[in-house]
């Protein structure tokens, strides 16, 4: 049995992590017509997952095994993990609910989002755009 | 925001149009030709490049609405702001390389090329009609806002009666159509790194002297959670101000959504190299962090100083910042948030005129095969006829203007975010499944937005038009592509995307 050739793999793997980005999109589009507990949890791991599904669709489809496609995993499972937290700490004291979302939201990811950017970035150029043009 | 008249004041507006407009009149001699004048030269720095992406994607919204919002619904409201963490990454990531790389090997200078580039002019002409139908709303709201703060700060309306705010709408618009129409992109961007710079100074400034007015952060939670009228339900974001489902709509809207945003995607082809986008997503996630310690900060100290009795109850959310203002702070600082203000309402204007002049007269004449002969010519006064439009508009058509601003950003996000993000992306993806996304995403969003505000349509609890409308677009897309793949996508296109 052979492997199939690199432009087949790749379509299908495209068409496998963008129908997974299809089905995060339709339970974002039915969430709201389901019983109250399902239509919440289910936003909140659709809407944590679809940012780094996209990335992981795009990367992922046309490059086997980046690295920016465990980066952006990483930051999928920690936005889905985040705002499934919220989900959980609804009512809580405060401000644990508040803090929960300035810091699982913004101040982590901040910093290390940009830095892991800029440190896979140079594994997206093409030889010639990697020189300086200057 | 009466009352926020005073020499300082006064003097810091003046002042600062006179030097944005001197840097339009230095930016008008580089902006000889379209690509001067719509893309900047494709010659911009990392820096200038990321500040004017912030500065575009961060209207008068920032400074005024969104502690105005926090106000009305609690820190709910940070579910729209704290995604930028990621969302400069995720352009960079999903659509930053593939549209520079295009903008270089071809002539693309706005979104809608793009589109017509990979799926065709007719689907092309579908994304610019999306940028006009969303230009019409951001430039209508910037203008209007730049109306009412300028007459504040003028006190023009004792004066002029009536004409108070057209007369003060007009001071701001021919200074903001002299640098757009002379310089073009050029003088946007530049202007944008001096309005960025103001942004965050001001924002910072009033956060730190917000949350000190209060005695600090753990003061402020704690006399907001013991407060009868707020309670604890109000520091929590999914806590009952907003239906969760509405909350968690918000982050889904505002983090995939602004890949769908022209005016944030237009600065990538300006960028001198592909390159220089490697340190893109530092530069523009912090300069946008820092602006957002004055939603943070005046969002909820206003109402702990309004719980503890300290201020008076707003009359309206939107208050919320000057009331501050004019509670807390010093003359020089209310001088430093009304530069701060103008920046941002005018740093959002500037890139929409562009834009909004590139779609007709170059994205629309194109998709009807009518193509302009003279661009620059006609992008010159396509600005000044859609500055002068708008703004009659808005002064005549308030409401409906308020309501097309509100729903811009969710109506770009959702017609425009699955063509792009997965457009260039998938081979697979054709003209039949980009051009239902875009019109679905188009169509849907604004009509369930006005068929809810008419009451019209009823939708479930916390169902947000811009958010459904999204998510469907992106089924359509992908549904569509799956049952009906378009032809093979140009080799050539796809060589550039894919290098």
């Amino acid at each position: 049995m052979t492997s199939p050739d690199p432009a087949t793999a790749e379509s299908r793997r495209s068409a496998l992590l963008f129908g997974a980005v299809g089905l995060l999109a339709t339970v974002l589009l039915v969430a709201p017509w389901l019983p109250a507990e399902w239509a919440v949890w289910g936003f909140a791991v659709a809407a944590g997952l679809l940012p780094a599904a996209l990335v992981v669709g795009g990367v992922g489809g046309r490059r086997h095994r980046h690295p920016i496609v465990m980066v952006a995993v990483i930051l999928g499972l920690w936005l889905a993990a985040t705002l499934a937290g919220l989900v959980i700490a609804r009512g809580g004291p405060p401000p644990g609910p508040l803090m929960l979302a300035v810091v699982g939201l913004w101040l982590l990811p901040l910093v290390p989002v940009g830095l892991l950017f800029a440190l896979t970035f140079d594994r997206l150029l093409s030889d010639d755009e990697g020189e300086d043009p200057s | 925001v009466s009352g926020l008249s005073s020499p300082v004041a006064w003097a810091t507006a003046v002042g600062y149009l006179v030097v944005v407009a001197g840097v339009g009149a230095w930016a008008s001699r580089r902006a000889r030709d379209p690509k001067g004048f719509f893309i900047a030269n494709q010659s911009l720095g990392l820096v200038v490049t990321g500040l004017a992406t912030a500065t575009a994607a961060f209207s008068g919204f920032v400074f005024l609405g969104g502690p105005g919002l926090t106000y009305r619904i609690g820190a709910a409201s940070l579910l729209i702001c704290l995604p930028l963490s990621f969302t400069a990454a995720l352009l960079g990531w999903v659509v930053a390389l593939p549209l520079r790389r295009l903008a270089g090997a071809h002539e693309i200078y706005t979104v809608a090329d793009v589109v017509a580039l990979r799926f065709g002019r007719r689907t092309g002409g579908w994304a610019a009609l999306t940028v006009v139908v969303g230009t019409v709303g951001y430039l209508g709201t910037q203008l209007l806002a730049l109306g009412i703060f300028l007459e504040a700060i003028f006190g023009t309306r004792d004066a002029l009666g009536p004409w108070s705010r057209p007369v003060a709408m007009g001071i701001g618009l021919v200074v903001l159509l002299a640098y757009s129409a002379a310089g073009g992109m050029v003088a946007g961007v530049y202007t944008d790194v001096l309005q960025g710079v103001l942004m965050v100074a001001a924002a910072l400034a009033v956060g730190w002297v917000a949350v000190e007015s209060v005695g600090g952060f753990g003061p402020l939670v704690e006399s907001i959670a013991a407060s009868e009228s707020l309670g604890p339900s109000f520091l929590d974001p999914l806590g009952g101000r907003v239906s969760p489902v509405g909350a968690l709509g918000f982050f889904f809207v505002f983090s995939v959504g602004v890949l769908g945003q022209p005016h944030m995607l237009h600065k990538l082809f300006m960028i001198e190299s592909p390159r220089r986008l490697k340190w893109f997503p530092l530069v523009v996630a912090g300069s946008q962090s820092l602006c957002l310690f004055i939603w943070l900060g005046v969002g909820f100290a206003v109402p702990a100083l309004v719980a503890s009795g300290a201020m008076s109850p707003l009359v309206s959310p939107d208050d919320a910042t000057p009331s501050f203002l004019l509670h807390a702070a010093s003359p020089l600082l209310i001088g430093l948030v009304v530069a701060g203000v103008l920046a941002a309402i005018m740093s959002t204007a500037d890139s929409f005129l562009n834009i909004g002049a590139a779609a007709l007269v170059r994205d629309l004449p194109r998709a009807f095969d009518r193509p302009v002969a003279d661009e620059l010519e006609a992008g010159r006064w396509a600005v000044v006829g859609l500055g002068i439009a708008s703004a009659v508009v808005a002064l005549t058509f308030g409401d409906l203007v308020a309501l097309l601003g509100t729903l811009a950003f969710g109506t770009f996000a959702a017609a425009l975010t699955p063509a792009l993000a997965i457009g260039l992306a998938w081979r697979r993806v054709g003209p039949i499944a980009a051009g239902a996304s875009i019109a679905i995403g188009l169509g849907l969003n604004v009509g369930l937005e006005v068929g809810r505000r008419f009451e019209w349509i009823v939708l479930p609890a916390g169902a947000l038009p811009s958010a459904l409308a999204l998510a469907a677009s992106f089924v359509v897309l992908i549904v569509t592509t799956f049952v009906a793949p378009g032809p093979p996508a140009s080799q050539a296109v796809w060589d550039v995307i894919d290098r």
